[in-house]
């Protein structure tokens, strides 16, 4: 691909969206979730850079000693919590707000609420980084009684950051189940963008010759058709239960977007899980007067993980439908999807409910049948993440796909997703997870499958809807030395936590044994390299959206608007 | 057939075996990862090829199909041969055979262990004779060869029972959480004398990494206690 050096963009990319508008409105916030997203990223990621600064012993910082402990767990704490819900939680907001509108062509329902979950997430991440002023470190899953009992008040935290803390996981919850409920409402009322079942004549471009498939006809749709549907039938295409028809009933089932399928999915998903964050919170609240009460510790501790395992998948699923839109676009031509593209998704959404019980197989009071459901849902989630990743790569095989910075963004983040799940496998399985558990191969899988994962694919999409939110697009020099740096820095360390947590790591370790002191300079440099590559991100994004739209900027905005692509955004379930 | 899946059993329950099996896992999901990082590597490259390959014509070989059944059988065999790993198998009662009778020849050697922050007490009694007076010392003296059944229990937070493959930092060699309010219950039988390790696994405050102990395994048959 020629590149054009006097604007530093690609001209001939193609355009990146359907002609379809959001409203200003909504172009606002999300450019204020992204704005936000980037903060909170670089701040969790200096509280990471300063806990990888204390285990690698660095002569400035205070070595093997009590508030140096204290210090180091609340950083973590602080760390965990905004990355989670500051970082990967707010941009599966914005990118699941942004795309229910664009790829469903039509406003949210609910737009003050949608106003209203930015602000009430925002401040649970400013209460979060409160918290961790006073000291508060009871780690990110804040596992109860911890909480009110931090060993030494004097030296730790007390009961008032702890309360802070806890109120701050109440606005997340309250925040996630605002977002859950205007995507649905969004989603079940008026018409969506529907295929059309059609028969066509299959040809085959060979050598400069159209010839006919000997097969004949193909079937295909387009997403031209907008239509409301019986609740039925809704539901089984907006959870995708239609691809699993049989071939005269796909026939007649319409078939909605990839996309919108995923944030349906990623939406009801996470509005089950919520209530395991509000149950814990609950016990908490009533333990805060007596820690050492007759509170069942066991159920609080299996409610927060009903909650915290649908909260890994919540950016994951949005991003994997963004991939199903954004990667056929940089194909040369018009991409035809298949059943199969659709056929995961029902396992998403019942096996990401039922998986996080693996959390909790070390707990032994556990019921057995518990377990089994909890390894069996391990394991089967694996079997709609390994259809995911092999339809992407058939697609991609061959295809012609220009590798531009969104295209290499999510080919790298469902390669470090695949990645984290292949150390994820042995974790999902008992006998395999008692050498795994708690050690520092578990930080390695969630960096894999969040950073490498969603994180990598939500910077794709914000480099492909910035035209479209600011009528101007972002440096490709800058874009590219941010690509490296961070696939650079985050495959190293995450490669190497998963390798020193196999031989025996320890993870949340204040004081790493002396074994793995040769890892730690490491950490801290491939650390660095993340976060240094971020204000180059930084930096560009600012520079941009201060600066004037060119005439290239304005052209190329024009023909995103122009007509719009068949069959490119969504696929068919007919196929 | 049959050779080809006993030889992969075989190579599974080696990633699942005591003492080495970490290595192993570790030494799979490097394999994995660079045969997987090529395939990604070969698709980007093929996609730069002239000869365009339309989604149709790959639409023609049934990959996805193919893939489906090959993935849901090897999850399937996952799952059954994990089975005996499971710890309410591997590492409960049943893991014991004949329990009853074996307890009542005091072939199983109970250890109660007590954890808060930020210790480890252990009291071993062997066929209800206390060996150990319990807070004597942290250290638990047991024989090899010989069940162990650990009853956990925390006087505060959440721990995490974990004995190493040795003296010193290395390997983890079982695990199993310790949450206060329940009986936290685990069988292990030791194979090697020596000193093992025992570590905090579960955060619990900010003296976590000094959460330690030493279980002495003796030879079996050596009276215990007297170590």
């Amino acid at each position: 691909m020629q590149r054009n050096k006097k604007s530093d963009q690609y001209p001939e990319e193609p355009p990146p969206l359907p002609e379809y508008d959001i409203s200003p409105e909504l172009r606002k916030l999300v450019l204020m979730f992204i704005g936000t997203v980037i903060l909170n990223f670089l701040v969790a990621g200096s509280l990471a850079m300063g806990m990888r600064t204390l285990q690698a012993d660095v002569p400035l910082m205070p070595v093997d000693s009590i508030p140096r402990n204290v210090l180091f767990y609340a950083l973590l704490t602080a760390h965990g919590q905004v990355m989670f819900f500051g970082v990967a939680s707010m941009a599966t907001m914005y990118f699941g707000y942004y795309a229910t509108s664009k790829w469903g062509r039509k406003p949210l329902s609910g737009m003050k609420w949608a106003k209203a979950s930015f602000w009430i997430m925002e401040a649970a991440v400013v209460l979060i980084f409160l918290s961790c002023l006073f000291a508060f470190g009871a780690g990110w899953y804040n596992l109860m009684p911890l909480t009110f009992l931090p060993g030494t008040p004097e030296v730790a935290w007390g009961a008032l950051p702890a309360a802070v803390f806890l109120i701050a996981d109440v606005l997340v919850g309250v925040a996630l189940t605002i977002f859950c409920l205007v995507i649905i409402v969004t989603l079940l009322r008026g018409k969506l963008p529907t295929g059309t079942q059609r028969l066509e004549k299959f040809y085959e471009e060979e050598e400069g010759e159209r010839q006919q498939h000997e097969q004949g006809f193909k079937e295909y749709t387009d997403h031209t058709k907008i239509e409301d549907l019986p609740a039925g039938v809704r539901w089984a295409a907006l959870l995708g239960i239609s691809s699993w028809f049989t071939k005269k009933w796909r026939f007649y089932s319409p078939a909605v977007p990839i996309i919108l399928v995923a944030a349906f999915v990623t939406a009801v998903v996470q509005l089950v899980g919520n209530p395991g964050l509000f149950l814990q919170l609950a016990n908490g609240f009533i333990a805060i007067q007596n820690p050492i009460a007759a509170s069942n510790w066991l159920l609080t501790k299996d409610a927060w993980w009903f909650f915290a395992h649908p909260i890994v998948y919540f950016p994951l699923l949005i991003f994997l439908g963004g991939s199903y839109a954004f990667l056929p676009r940089y194909g040369k031509a018009p991409i035809s999807y298949s059943k199969w593209n659709y056929r995961p998704w029902p396992f998403y959404f019942t096996f990401s409910m039922l998986v996080f019980a693996h959390h909790m197989f070390m707990d032994m009071p556990n019921p057995v049948w518990l377990q089994m459901v909890s390894q069996t849902a391990s394991l089967g989630i694996i079997f709609p993440s390994g259809l995911t990743i092999a339809t992407a790569l058939i697609f991609l095989w061959k295809s012609n796909v220009s590798w531009n910075i969104t295209s290499r963004f999510f080919l790298a983040g469902i390669a470090g997703w695949a990645f984290g799940g292949f150390i994820g496998a042995p974790m999902g399985m008992w006998g395999t997870n008692i050498y795994l558990h708690n050690t520092m191969a578990l930080p390695g899988h969630i960096h894999l499958i969040v950073l490498l994962g969603p994180v990598l694919m939500s910077f794709g999409v914000i480099y492909a809807i910035f035209p479209d939110l600011t009528k101007k697009h972002l440096s490709k020099t800058l874009g590219e030395i941010h690509f490296w740096m961070t696939l650079f820095g985050g495959y190293g360390f995450a490669i190497l936590f998963t390798i020193i947590g196999s031989e025996g790591a320890i993870r949340r370790e204040a004081n790493m044994p002396a074994t793995y002191d040769w890892a730690m300079p490491w950490l801290l440099f491939f650390a660095l390299t993340i976060g240094i590559s971020q204000f180059f991100f930084v930096y560009n994004f600012v520079k941009t959206l201060r600066r004037k739209p060119t005439p290239e900027d304005e052209a190329e905005y024009e023909k995103m608007h122009q007509a719009p692509r068949r069959d490119s955004e969504a696929g068919s379930a007919a196929a | 057939m049959m050779a080809i899946l006993s030889s992969l059993t075989s190579f599974v329950n080696l990633a699942a075996d005591y003492g080495w099996g970490p290595y192993t896992i570790l030494w799979i999901f490097i394999a994995v990862v660079t045969i997987s990082t090529a395939v990604f590597l070969i698709v980007m490259a093929s996609s730069r090829s002239k000869k365009k390959m339309t989604f149709a014509a790959k639409r023609k070989y049934h990959i996805e199909m193919y893939w489906c059944i090959a993935v849901a059988g090897i999850l399937i065999w996952l799952w059954v041969i994990s089975y005996p790993w499971m710890p309410p198998v591997a590492f409960s009662e049943a893991s014991v055979p004949n329990t009853a009778s074996a307890a009542a020849q005091g072939k199983i050697q109970t250890v109660n262990i007590t954890a808060g922050q930020w210790f480890w007490i252990m009291d071993l009694t062997n066929n209800n004779k206390p060996v150990k007076a319990g807070g004597e010392s942290p250290h638990a003296v047991v024989e090899a060869g010989k069940p162990v059944k650990f009853i956990a229990h925390s006087l505060d937070v959440n721990h995490g029972f974990g004995v190493f493959a040795n003296a010193t930092d290395s390997q983890i060699l079982l695990q199993m959480q310790v949450v206060p309010g329940v009986d936290n219950v685990f069988y292990y039988t030791f194979k090697e004398p020596g000193n093992y390790m025992v570590r905090c696994l579960e955060y619990c405050g900010y003296a976590h990494p000094y959460m330690t102990s030493v279980i002495k395994v003796i030879p079996e048959n050596q009276e215990g206690g007297k170590a």
